[in-house]
Parts: structure tokens; sequence; C-alpha cells
């Protein structure tokens, strides 16, 4: 195993160790892990957006050409995205903050255009098709269908707040609750489950990378 | 038996931390083989991926970081293991910034790995003919509708800087269309746009692998048909692991199999504390009640 790695074992199962400390009690070890990992987390992103998107797509076509663009007056179009991204930042001096209005107007039009027609075409009416489809085939099938279609049913009923929720309304209302409920706790479940994966992952690389690895030097 | 009840109710929360700390340890340090049959969203998805043509070029969008690596880079390399056995040519891009390295470890990981003679298992796979690693882009949607019209606009070099213009691989494959499946690897919510905006608007099927909390989300897409298959979770994929072969192809358990009795070992501990703790608050609740009528 290179050095390099090593060492980078060792950092990361003493971060690891940190920020485990929380579990115990809140304490500086822990803060001192939490902000060392924000502020790499931060410097990374950054290198990763600059490299990425910021240097290729604005300072090259304008500072470093290359000679296959040098001569290209079409490089410049690379200004218009730059002018409005200025303009976004602009935001923070009171005097210009209007400008950034320019930008979003221009976005927020774009993004809606191009969403409205793919979201109702590619989600909605999928959907919608979905949970009005016949029941069945056989009677399993058929029963799924119907145990979906009535909990959307009431769902729906339960967040229709223009008549007032006594009577059929309110009876119906309360069995989308129930609905509701299942929902959230398959959901809660499925977050515990979530949860445990990531205690495992971090106990294999303790167990197989720190342990096996680094410290009795066994083959992975 | 009452006062014992209550004493337990109030249990300091570092016991349960230290319980949960010994259901997790002891089985990785101690391995149980755990069987588990492939659930029908995973084997969906397995199956649509090996029913490709040979050749056939599968979008595998790496969209999650280090954070859920037991639930998403297990499956990763298992996909990639089973991309490069039925010799179909990945097209491998990240639209998450903590996203690149982990592509990139992967497909080292897979191109390196060996069979039990010590010989390497994908000799011939060549970058930007048998498969492609695009690297990060920022701007999901954009990137989307932008490799619906073109690979190389869109990525003019990949991740090692090579212009994309040049390689074999984009010949033939120009843009989204051309491609037979789209897999997303997320640990965000990015399948809900690479629904509308590649798969539904391209007509080119999807199958997710995403993390247990977003399961319940994604089950509509899954059940309305719109995702083929749908890989939840570390258990999910420790199910395409299996599906895929892994501990024939590499000798050894793979990582999500080897951590599902850790993970039912968890799950036995919470389910019997749930019923512990609702049994115990009921009967002290009823002894306070006949107390207070008592006198």
């Amino acid at each position: 195993m290179a050095i390099g790695e090593v060492i980078g074992i060792w950092i990361a199962a003493i971060l690891t160790f940190m920020i485990f400390s929380f579990l115990y009690k809140d304490n500086p070890v822990f803060k001192l892990g939490e902000h060392i990992f924000l502020g790499f987390a931060v410097g990374y992103s950054w290198c990763i957006y600059y490299w990425n998107d910021i240097f290729p797509q604005a300072i090259q076509p304008l500072a470093y050409p290359g000679p296959g663009l040098a001569g290209n007056w079409h490089r410049f179009s690379v200004l218009i995205p730059i002018i409005l991204g200025i303009f976004i930042i602009l935001r923070i001096v009171p005097s210009l903050a209007w400008l950034s209005r320019n930008s979003f107007a221009l976005y927020i039009g774009g993004f809606a255009g191009m969403a409205v027609p793919n979201v109702i075409s590619g989600v909605f009416l999928p959907q919608l098709t979905s949970t009005i489809a016949p029941l069945g085939p056989g009677w399993a099938a058929g029963l799924t269908q119907f145990v979906l279609l009535l909990g959307v049913f009431c769902t729906i009923v339960f967040f229709f707040f223009s008549l007032e929720h006594t009577g059929v309304v309110g009876k119906v209302g309360r069995i989308g609750v129930l609905f509701i409920m299942v929902a959230f706790g398959a959901s809660f479940g499925y977050t515990v489950m979530a949860r445990i994966s990531l205690l495992i992952g971090r106990f294999q690389f303790l167990i197989n990378d720190w342990v096996k690895g680094v410290i009795l030097h066994q083959a992975p | 038996m009452i006062e014992f009840m209550r004493r337990f109710l109030n249990l300091d929360r570092r016991i349960i931390y230290a319980i949960v700390f010994f259901c997790v340890l002891l089985p990785l340090i101690y391995p149980i083989r755990a069987k588990f049959t492939p659930t029908e969203e995973v084997k969906r998805a397995y199956n649509a991926i090996e029913a490709l043509e040979p050749g056939s070029a599968i979008i595998i969008s790496c969209d999650y970081g280090p954070s859920t690596m037991p639930e998403n880079y297990t499956f990763y390399v298992a996909l990639l293991h089973q991309c490069f056995r039925k010799q179909l040519r990945p097209i491998i891009l990240t639209l998450v910034d903590y996203g690149p390295g982990l592509c990139l470890r992967g497909l080292k990981e897979v191109l390196e790995s060996k069979d039990s003679q010590g010989k390497l298992l994908y000799p011939d796979r060549q970058a930007g003919r048998d498969y492609v690693f695009l690297g990060f882009k920022p701007g999901s949607t954009s990137v989307m509708l932008g490799i619906g019209q073109s690979f190389t606009a869109t990525f003019p070099n990949d991740y090692q800087n090579q212009p994309t213009t040049t390689m074999p691989i984009f010949r033939e494959i120009t843009a989204l269309g051309d491609c037979k499946y789209i897999v997303d690897i997320a640990a965000v919510g990015l399948p809900e746009f690479w629904l509308p905006y590649a798969s539904a608007r391209e007509k080119v099927p999807m199958s997710v692998n995403c993390t247990a909390v977003s399961v319940a989300q994604y089950y509509p897409y899954y059940t309305a048909g719109q995702f083929q298959g749908l890989v939840g979770g570390m258990k999910g994929s420790a199910e395409f692991e299996t599906l895929v072969g892994m501990e024939q192809i590499t000798g050894k358990i793979p990582d999500a199999t080897r951590g599902m009795p850790a993970q039912n070992a968890v799950h036995i501990f919470i389910v019997l504390s749930i019923i512990l703790a609702n049994v115990m608050h009921i009967s002290v609740r009823r002894a306070d009640l006949s107390a207070r009528r008592a006198g």
C-alpha cells in the first residue's frame, strides 16, 4: 500500500472517530471534525466546479482559446451568460440588485418552458394513467389497484380544504390520514434502513481498510 | 416490575447506541451468510440489462457521493461487471460535484479485477471505444437535454481531457436516443429529472438504484412501469450482486452482501425494542391509571 494511501486511511479513521464521539455527547473534537469536513467539502466543490465548468466554459474560450478558436469571434458569445451570472451576484449590492431580475426572469422562463411539456407528458400523464388503470388481471392485482385508487382518492379528499371536514368528507379524509400514516411509516422504515447501511459502510471501512489493511497489513 | 419498566423506558440512549454498535460489529467480524432471494424489482432491472444486445450503449449516471457508498457504490461496481461481461458499452457521467472520484475509482476497480488465476477479467476494454467516462457537468436538466441532442457538443472532452469527437464510440452513438438503456445511481432526486427529460423524451427505458430513504418516493414510478427496475438501498444492491454473481467473479463476498447480516441484526434489535417499549409503555400507563383510580 502506498504511503499516501496509508496516511489517507489514517486521517479518514481519525475523522470517523471524531464524528462518532458525538454519540457520547457534543464535544469540541466532534465540532472540529465537523468543521474540517465542511471546509474540505466546500473547497473540493469549488475546485470541481472551477475545473469542470467555470474554466473550460467561461475562462478558456476568452483567455486561452487555443489555435482552433483563436480567430473565431463566436467564442465571445460566452460573455452573455457570464454577464447574466454577474448580474445574479450583484444582488449583494443593493443599488444594483435589480439587475439580477433579468437573469432570474430568463432562467425561470426558460426552465418553466422546458419543464411544463416534459413533466406533463413524462411524469404526470403516465402516473394518472397508472392510477386509474382497469382492475386486474386476477383478484390480487385488482385488489392492489383498488387499494391504490382508494388511497389516492381519500388522500386528495384530506387535502381538499374547500369543504368542511365533517360527515362523509370527514370520514373519507380520516381514511386518507391512515394512508398517509402508512406512507410515512414505510418512509421512516426505509430511512432507518438507509442510516444503518451508512453505519455498516463506515464499519466496513474501519475493519477492512484501517484495521486489516493498515494496522495488520492483511491483503484486502 | 413496574418500577423496572419505568427505568427501562428512560434508558440512556448511549446504551442503545452501544447495542447497535455490537449488532453491526459482530456480524462483520464473524461473517454469517445471510440468505435472501432477489426481489422482482431488482430482477427486472437485471434482466432488462441482461437482455440488451452486445455492443449496446448504456448510460450510467452516478449521482451519489461518499456518504451513500454502501448503498450505491456496491451497485455501481456490480453493474459495471454486468456491462463488461455482456460486452455492453457504458457511457458514464455524473451530475453531482462529488461524483467524479467515485466513478473513476469504481471503473478502475472493475477494469483491474482479476480472475482466480490472476488474469485480468476484461483485458481488451478500451476507453473511448468500449466505454467512456465523461466526468461531471453542472446543470442537470441542461445536460440531459444536451446529450439528447449530441454527446460531443455537451461533453467536448471526457474526464481525462481527451476530445470526444475523435472517439470511436461517439461515431455510432451520437445522442441519448442511440443508447439502449439508462441507469441512474442516485442519492439525490435526479431520477425524477432523468425520467421526463431523458427516458420519456427520448424513449429510452431506465432503471434506478437509489438509497433506501428514496425507495418509497420512487415506487409509484416503478409500479407505473416508468422505471423498469428499482434497486433500493444496500439490500437491493446485495440482491443485484447475487444476480450478477459477484462472488464467483471476484472470489470474495461483495460488500453489500457482506453487510446484510449486520443490517438484519440491527433490524431485529429495532423491531424487538419497539415491541418491548410499547408493551412496557402500555403496562406503565395502565398501572398509573389504576393507582390514580384507587386513590
